[in-house]
């Protein structure tokens, strides 16, 4: 699994570990990769390259090339292409 | 790439492209409105219904074209005053509904080639055939049925696949072999060397590894005292091995038949059980002649059976010439003469072992083959008591 995955993972069950309310999933997807974060409240960026979201008390910025969205109708959001960076922030302080 | 669901492309769906500056607005629209869609390159595909449903929440509000209704559904819209096409689609989805919806084949497992015909016309007098609808047909009654009035099955399992009948059949032992009343022993009919023994009403004479004469009693349907006394009908399989021969000459000239001629004598058109004679010739014919019957079934395009066929009878006439062999010939003859020989002979036996010789002899080739063989070698032989002398 790359590096840069596995600290994703990290900071995932980090923040499930806390006790948040902030859920995601991240698995291997085609050639790429596959994020579902749940309770999604807005779409602050979009496009092919770069994306953010704000979800209650988090916000989650991917980097990556030929990003696709699909929204459910749960208010999770699924992202998937060739991921690069992503980057999770605690925004509830 | 954007893939349509398979209920898109049933009841119809849309591609909407959003330009780029409205599109955060128009996911944060989706999101607050519960929309399921997957975006792609600022466009998504939505369904007919949700469609009409987000049509008024983005009219206005959110820059975007929409395309026509895609899918069978906008097919459908587009062509709806075409009536043709319309008529087309209607009479193929009947077609379809009436080919899935019978019987086109039927196919019996279980019964021997001779029976087969048979339990079909059973089956087809209780209204069960090829062209029948699957849903006038039923089963388990149709199994019952045939139970009660078949003479060929014991057992009867009717499965459907696709537009094939799969039945599954366990033939009847017929009457004299189910109640075999009266008594008999069972003789060898060849001198020969038991092999096995399957013994099944009745006492064993014999051994395996005994050598028996023809006639000898094999089985005895008499049962002696200290076996509780009494009669049956003895039943079993004895195997036994011998040796035999098959002799066959072949003379340097002989009569042979040659086709001189064929005309049409019948033509016919079956559908279904449905026989439509369109030709036939009554010129009486002085000449001896063969009737040949051509049976041939018409196929669909996917190599399915239809139950269409064409059934030609035609008249070979044919005329007697002598024909003379030289040694090579005489010789190639009788080997494939000797093979047909063998395969009619060996069909109900095991072989062994085999030795063929062929030597010529006042102008004939006499060919003979000795084999070793293991076959049933007993039958059943009945006696009868005659009132008054058994006291039975």
């Amino acid at each position: 699994m790359p590096e840069r995955i596995k600290k994703v993972k990290k900071i995932v069950s980090s923040l499930l570990a806390e006790g948040s309310d902030f859920h995601a999933e991240i698995d291997k997807s085609g050639d790429g990769f596959r994020v579902l974060v749940s309770g999604v409240r807005r779409v602050t960026e979009l496009s092919e390259k770069s994306l953010s979201l704000k979800c209650p008390h988090h916000s989650l910025k991917i980097k990556g090339d030929t990003l696709s969205l699909s929204l459910y109708e749960d208010k999770s959001v699924e992202i998937s292409g060739k991921l690069e960076v992503i980057e999770i922030a605690n925004t509830k302080n | 790439m954007l893939i349509p669901r398979i209920d898109f492309l049933i009841f119809g769906y849309r591609k909407i492209t959003i330009e780029e500056k409205d599109l955060k607005n128009a996911l944060n629209l989706f999101l607050k409105t519960g929309l399921s869609v997957k975006i792609e390159n600022s466009s998504f595909l939505i369904s007919e219904k949700e469609y009409k449903r987000i049509e008024s929440l983005i009219s206005g509000k959110i820059s975007c074209s929409v395309s026509e209704p895609l899918g069978l559904f906008g097919v459908l819209q587009k062509y709806k005053m075409r009536f043709g096409i319309s008529l087309a689609l209607l009479l193929s989805i009947f077609l379809c509904t009436f080919a899935s919806s019978r019987v086109w084949d039927i196919r019996i497992d279980g019964a021997s080639p001779e029976k087969e015909e048979e339990i079909l016309t059973e089956l087809s007098e209780l209204g069960f055939s090829v062209g029948t609808p699957f849903r006038k047909i039923d089963k388990a009654k149709i199994e019952a049925e045939m139970l009660s009035v078949s003479e060929n099955v014991s057992w009867i399992n009717i499965n459907q696949r696709g537009t094939v009948a799969y039945i599954k059949v366990i033939e009847k032992l017929s009457y004299e072999e189910e109640l075999k009343s009266g008594y008999a022993n069972i003789v060898a009919t060849r001198d020969c060397v038991i092999e096995e023994i399957i013994l099944r009403r009745g006492v064993a004479l014999v051994k395996a590894g005994e050598t028996v004469k023809k006639g000898q009693i094999l089985i005895s349907g008499v049962i002696p005292a200290e076996l509780g006394g009494g009669f049956c009908y003895a039943e079993g399989e004895v195997i036994g091995r011998y040796l035999d021969e098959i002799s066959l000459v072949i003379p340097q000239t002989e009569t042979q038949k040659k086709v001189v001629g064929r005309e049409i004598y019948r033509k016919n058109i079956n559908f279904f059980n449905f026989s439509l004679k369109f030709f036939k010739n009554y010129r009486k014919t002085e000449t001896e002649c063969d009737i040949i019957k051509e049976k041939r079934k018409f196929l669909s395009f996917f190599g399915k059976k239809l139950p269409l066929s064409r059934e030609y009878e035609w008249r070979v006439f044919y005329e007697e010439y002598d024909v003379s062999y030289t040694k090579d010939e005489m010789i190639r003859l009788g080997a494939k003469r000797m093979r047909d020989a063998l395969n009619r002979s060996l069909s109900d036996k095991t072989l062994l072992k085999l030795r063929t010789r062929g030597e010529f002899s006042d102008g004939n080739y006499i060919i003979a083959t000795e084999y070793v063989a293991t076959s049933e070698v007993g039958v059943a032989l009945e006696f009868h008591f005659f009132e008054g002398k058994t006291g039975d």
